[in-house]
């Protein structure tokens, strides 16, 4: 079936419309919609009878949900994604490629190769990312006025969920989706992940999910944030299952994709490739993985039994009819915690290996970082009570999770320390990857100094719920990962797209960022002290001065981003400023590849000789040869 | 490493052993993720149970269907067993003598599927009627759904698979590094294949067993 | 691996001058900002949860000045001493120093005991003796974490739906108001409950927050040592007028206090038969949907 993909060879060039009877994401969409009427109109319809609470009232959950499934199946089938399933079903023998062909034609397929599922990642974390900062400037501009002053309460509420939503949805693909895909079968000498199809998938769902959640605006909105709590999500009208449903997809992407990097570090190593010379990028991947992998199930599960509450009458959080809200929270907050590291630990990741290059140093304390990775992740399973201190849910264990959640800064502390080791005596240049990465150090350290409070279970008691966490999360979240991923964007987009973005607009939109974002969120733990609870729609009218800077300073960070587009732009359509085959003179094995990497990767299967940090040892190898021969392979354990 | 490995002429000339090495892995960290997901609904159980203790959590209105869960439970530890079967005669006799009991290890899933949504049609409660039944549907639910129509779905590519290629002679006989026990050496994909999936298929089964005594015996 | 390591722990001449300065930074800032910072910080001193929590955040911030310190002079001090002088610099490398295991086991050390610290002190600001902490303690708190004065506490239940706060006083006739009023000086035992959703009940300057979960009943305790009036809020989203969800707190004179409910009991009098029964959580008539 995928030899249908690869264009006939000769002169006669078939028109292009011959194109979209092909399985792409076209004939996704179409599906996909066919899927819906079907789904809501026949099967919905025909379920939901006889069932009062759904069909007599005006919110009809059983159509709603058929529809959005069915829709969800017939796009992965007009996407392609079933015919190798049936293939295979049918006794054809397994093959591991798929539409591979160049082209742009090739980023709207299921297409298997790694770098090409980076980059649609990439475009489709950054379109999502800017849908919901686009949110955030409509809920700051409501806060500029103490009551309802541009949106209804209503559409706030939709508002405050769609942006938290779909920045936490987004964010957990911020790195491991572009980065992860396209750098990490390369940095361990791999021509692709372990299993390409199921890379695809976990890419394709994304803006599934997210069509799905946008959905939720045409169907009356969502009024839970995004932790959508039960049983406010049980009573909540029809934009609740759009979030449940495409909270869930992201959910078996996150798993998905965890399952996928896992094994390809595993088995997929290039010869040559121990344990302590894996770049320290590919090391926090690792981590991040093993957090979706454990906790993204948890997520399915608990979306699901709302889900069930809402369409087949279960009453799992039904507080008067023996369910109980508090399962609801210890479901979410057993996935939420590890979330947040989820988010956190692919930024330190690429700080950490973008710093070296810049300072031109090794990686100071190797192996104290990867404990340190791994250590933040393994605690992260045992800290989910501490969002829970003032629920009523086990008051005795507070002080546990209070140390547990402490703990969690040790390791933490350990990247700072190697980002003080390795920047020392280093030769530091201040190219804009390297400027993203420094502020990740400013910005976390608030973002854990606040921590520090709220973890603190007395402490938590005033500034839990309110604004005060809002600015804490978005120090760490935003002030790490969102500047790591720029940094790492600045300083792998000569490699992904052979074009060098242009330094100044670069350093403008870095210091635009990160001084607006500083001025935007400092003040907001002084709103959440001073008493302002999260996701209101109206507050104390003696906070809103303090409210009205942080929204003027919110809008300069949106200026930030504009100024990032437009470079993008700038550089790609009118500078085009080719860059050299090795820009940063840095020592990773991605850059001894030709620029753009061809789709096998290597040629041959490389042989790895030495870690990337070897700056300052001018006798040591290149990290990888190309070029191996037998004897060397052997050598190397091959 | 093989030879073969290093002239990667076309794309598909993956060394066989990582590709064995990737099931394997892989089943077992799937398993993992099994646990979490199933772990999910044994929390909701003990929770929820441990709230209040019988009035609201199974009200005496509530019968349990015994019956089709023993037709459940039979079903899908025989069709383990088989597995288990069929992976030693692979072995030990080849891929002709893994065919005839991993079929019908497969057959019997289908049926265990079958007693499954019998038990669906023929609840004797709604899925309203309390905790019990609420986590009684989500989880035979998931596990219908889930666990046991990815295994029919591995299980059935293999024996079709099989069939089809009957006259094709096994692989090449690679060692696999990552593969249990000390045999060594072991023929071609099918056998890495039918390992892998024994593995996952016996933790299935020991689900089955929790869910069994969870929803059936304790209740 | 240590490249470094031979002489002990000496501060390496590049870090003379900010161990130095540190040292000093530290020692003058930090008494300043307990001395005149924390008395500013919130949740202020308007009851005894609210005057704990403020010496449990005046630690901390203690503890994070200089922590804070050292870590902006270390950076600022390395990005200009060990910046590239010139562009032949972006091609030399720096020392392959790779790790120093005495300065790692000194941080990880420093950082453990700073933890333990935190946590042990946190864990002492939770179990009160004659300070509430003031955070919701479950349906039956253990006996160590109550107040010295928890058995004569004035009973006030939280009742919050969707979207006002209501409370009733189980000692006064269990009369249902819509103001929430406190005598002064007066151990308060709060029961937190609601009858729809989840709410959080926040009692800003009382620093009281508990979470009200239908169907559970959330006690916390406080004493308010100042007469003044303050807002109560909902601090967690439960649908679309949370942020509406406000009512008025007064603290006032034990007098005050006995006048102003003997007034409610009288007020609402002919409807109190209409009410359910005192009890710690209500099931309401099955809710339908909203619209
Ligand atoms: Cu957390
Ligand atoms: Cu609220």
């Amino acid at each position: 079936m995928s030899a249908a993909a690869i264009p006939a060879a000769g002169p006669v060039r078939e028109p292009w419309w011959r194109g979209l009877g092909r399985f792409n994401v076209f004939t996704g969409i179409v599906l996909g919609i066919g899927g819906y009427l079907i789904g809501a109109l026949v099967i919905g319809h025909v379920l939901s009878k006889g069932i009062p609470a759904q069909t007599e009232t005006n919110q009809n959950d059983i159509e709603f949900v058929c529809g959005i499934l069915l829709g969800i199946v017939g796009f992965l089938v007009g996407m392609g994604f079933l015919n190798y399933p049936i293939a295979r079903l049918t006794g054809a023998a397994p093959t591991l490629r798929e539409k591979e062909e160049k082209g742009i034609a090739r980023y709207f397929t299921l297409c298997t190769d790694h770098k090409v599922v980076g980059i649609q990642y990439l475009w489709g974390v950054l379109f999502f990312f800017l849908v919901a900062g686009l949110n955030a400037m409509l809920i700051r501009t409501q806060l500029l006025y103490p009551t309802e002053h541009f949106w209804s309460a209503d559409n706030y509420i939709t508002l405050v969920g769609l942006h938290g939503t779909m920045m936490m949805m987004m964010t957990t693909s911020m790195v491991l989706g572009p980065f992860g895909n396209y750098f990490v079968p390369v940095m361990v000498g791999a021509k692709r992940m372990a299993f390409p199809r199921i890379e695809a998938l976990s890419f394709w769902l994304l803006p599934v999910a997210g069509v799905v959640l946008l959905a939720a605006v045409g169907a009356k909105g969502f009024p839970t944030g995004w932790t959508g709590y039960a049983n406010l999500s049980v009573q909540a009208k029809l934009g609740m299952d759009c979030y449940l449903i495409s909270f869930a997809l992201i959910g078996i992407s996150m798993a998905l994709v965890g399952f996928n990097m896992l094994v390809t570090v595993y088995t997929m190593r290039a010869p040559g490739m121990t344990w302590t010379r894996l770049p320290i990028f590919v090391w926090s991947v690792i981590a991040t993985a093993f957090l979706q992998l454990l906790a993204a199930p948890v997520l399915i599960a608990g979306m699901s039994l709302v889900l069930l509450d809402r369409v087949v009458g279960t009453t799992f959080f039904m507080p008067f009819s023996g369910g109980s809200p508090f399962l609801y929270e210890n479901l979410f907050w057993f996935f939420g915690h590890p979330e947040v590291y989820i988010l956190a630990l692919p930024g330190f990741g690429l700080v950490l290996e973008i710093l070296p290059v810049f300072s031109r140093k090794p990686l100071w304390g190797y192996r104290l970082a990867v404990a340190g990775l791994m250590g933040v992740a393994l605690l992260s399973f045992f800290v989910w009570q501490h969002h829970l201190f003032v629920s009523g849910i086990n008051p005795d264990l507070r002080p546990f999770f209070m140390f547990t959640t402490e703990l969690i800064s040790i390791p933490t502390a350990l990247v700072f320390l190697n980002a003080m080791g390795t920047l020392f005596r280093g030769k530091i240049r201040f190219s804009v990857p390297m400027l993203f990465a420094l502020a990740l150090f400013f910005n976390f350290f608030i973002g854990g100094a606040s921590g520090v409070f709220l973890s603190d279970a007395p402490s938590d008691v005033s500034t839990h719920g309110s604004f005060f966490v809002m600015a804490h999360f978005h120090y760490t979240i935003m002030g790490g990962l969102v500047f790591a991923f720029f940094g790492g964007l600045f300083y792998w987009f000569p490699k992904m797209f052979g074009v060098h973005l242009n330094e100044k607009l670069g350093k403008l939109q870095f210091w635009l960022f990160f001084i607006f974002f500083n001025l935007t969120f400092f003040p907001l733990f002084a709103v959440g002290m001073l008493g302002q609870p999260r996701r209101v729609s109206a507050y104390s009218p003696s906070l809103q001065w303090l409210n009205d800077w942080v929204t003027a300073a919110a809008y300069m960070i949106g200026l930030s981003f504009a100024v990032f587009v437009v470079n993008v732009v700038y550089s790609c359509f009118f500078e085009r400023r080719r860059p050299e085959a090795n820009p940063w003179h840095s020592k990773g094995i991605e850059w001894q590849l030709p620029t753009p990497i061809p789709v096998d990767n290597f040629e041959r299967v490389p042989v790895i000789n030495a870690s990337p940090y070897e700056y300052g040892t001018p006798e040591a190898p290149l990290v990888a040869n190309l070029n191996p021969s037998h004897a060397e392979v052997v050598a190397a354990g091959g | 490493m093989q030879e073969m490995g290093f002239q990667t002429a076309g794309y598909e000339a993956e060394p066989p052993e990582v590709m064995a090495r990737n099931i394997n892995v892989g089943v077992r960290l799937l398993s993992a993720a099994m646990v979490s997901f199933f772990g999910a609904f044994l929390f909701a159980y003990v929770y929820l149970k441990e709230r209040d203790a019988g009035a609201v959590w199974r009200p005496s209105s509530v019968k349990v269907p015994t019956g089709t869960g023993i037709g459940v439970l039979a079903c899908v530890l025989v069709s383990a067993l088989l597995t288990g079967v069929a992976v030693d005669a692979l072995r030990r006799r080849g891929e002709g003598a893994w065919r005839g009991p991993a079929a019908i290890s497969l057959l019997l899933i289908y049926a265990a599927l079958g007693v499954q949504c019998y038990q669906w049609a023929s609840l004797p409660f709604t899925p309203g009627s309390g905790p019990y039944a609420s986590v009684f549907v989500a989880w035979t639910g998931f596990y219908g759904g889930v666990a046991l129509l990815t295994s029919i779905y591995w299980l059935q590519t293999m024996v079709t698979g099989s069939f089809r290629t009957r006259h094709v002679p096994a692989g090449p006989v690679v060692s696999v590094a990552g593969a249990a026990g000390g045999e060594g050496a072991i023929s071609g994909r099918i056998q890495v294949e039918a390992r892998s999936f024994a593995f996952y298929w016996y933790f299935l089964a020991g689900v089955q067993v929790v869910t069994f005594l969870l929803l059936y015996v304790v209740a | 691996m240590s490249t470094g390591g031979e002489g002990g722990l000496k501060v390496p001449p590049e870090l003379r001058r900010i161990a130095w300065l540190w040292l000093v930074l530290s020692v003058v800032a930090t008494p300043l900002v307990v001395i005149f910072v924390g008395p500013l910080l919130p949740p202020g001193s308007a009851s005894d949860a609210a005057h704990g929590q403020q010496q449990d955040n005046t630690v901390m911030v203690a503890i994070v000045v200089p922590i804070m310190i050292g870590l902006l002079l270390y950076f600022i001090n390395a990005l200009i001493m060990f910046r590239g002088k010139d562009e032949a610099d972006a091609l030399t490398d720096g020392p392959a120093i790779r790790g120093q295991t005495r300065v790692m086991v000194l941080w990880i050390a420093t950082t453990f005991v700073i933890v333990l610290l935190l946590a042990a002190w946190g864990a002492y600001e939770l179990f009160p003796g004659e300070e509430g902490a003031g955070g919701g303690l479950g349906s039956a708190p253990i006996s160590v974490a109550l107040p010295a004065n928890a058995s004569s506490a004035l009973p006030v239940q939280v009742i919050g739906q969707q979207w006002t706060w209501t409370y009733r006083y189980p000692t006064f006739g269990g009369v249902e108001t819509t103001e929430l009023v406190l005598p002064v000086g007066q151990e308060v035992r709060f029961s937190v409950t609601s009858i729809d959703v989840i709410h959080s009940f926040w009692a800003v300057h009382l620093a009281v927050k508990a979470d009200a979960v239908p169907g559970n009943a959330n006690v916390a305790f406080v004493k308010p040592v100042r007469e003044e009036s303050s807002t109560v809020r909902c601090a967690e989203l439960c649908g679309l007028w949370h942020g509406h969800m406000t009512s008025r707190l007064r603290v006032v004179s034990p007098a005050a206090f006995r006048a102003w409910i003997a007034h409610e009991r009288e007020k609402w009098a002919p409807i109190q038969h209409y009410l359910p029964a005192y009890k710690p959580t209500y099931a309401p008539e099955p809710t339908y949907r909203a619209e």
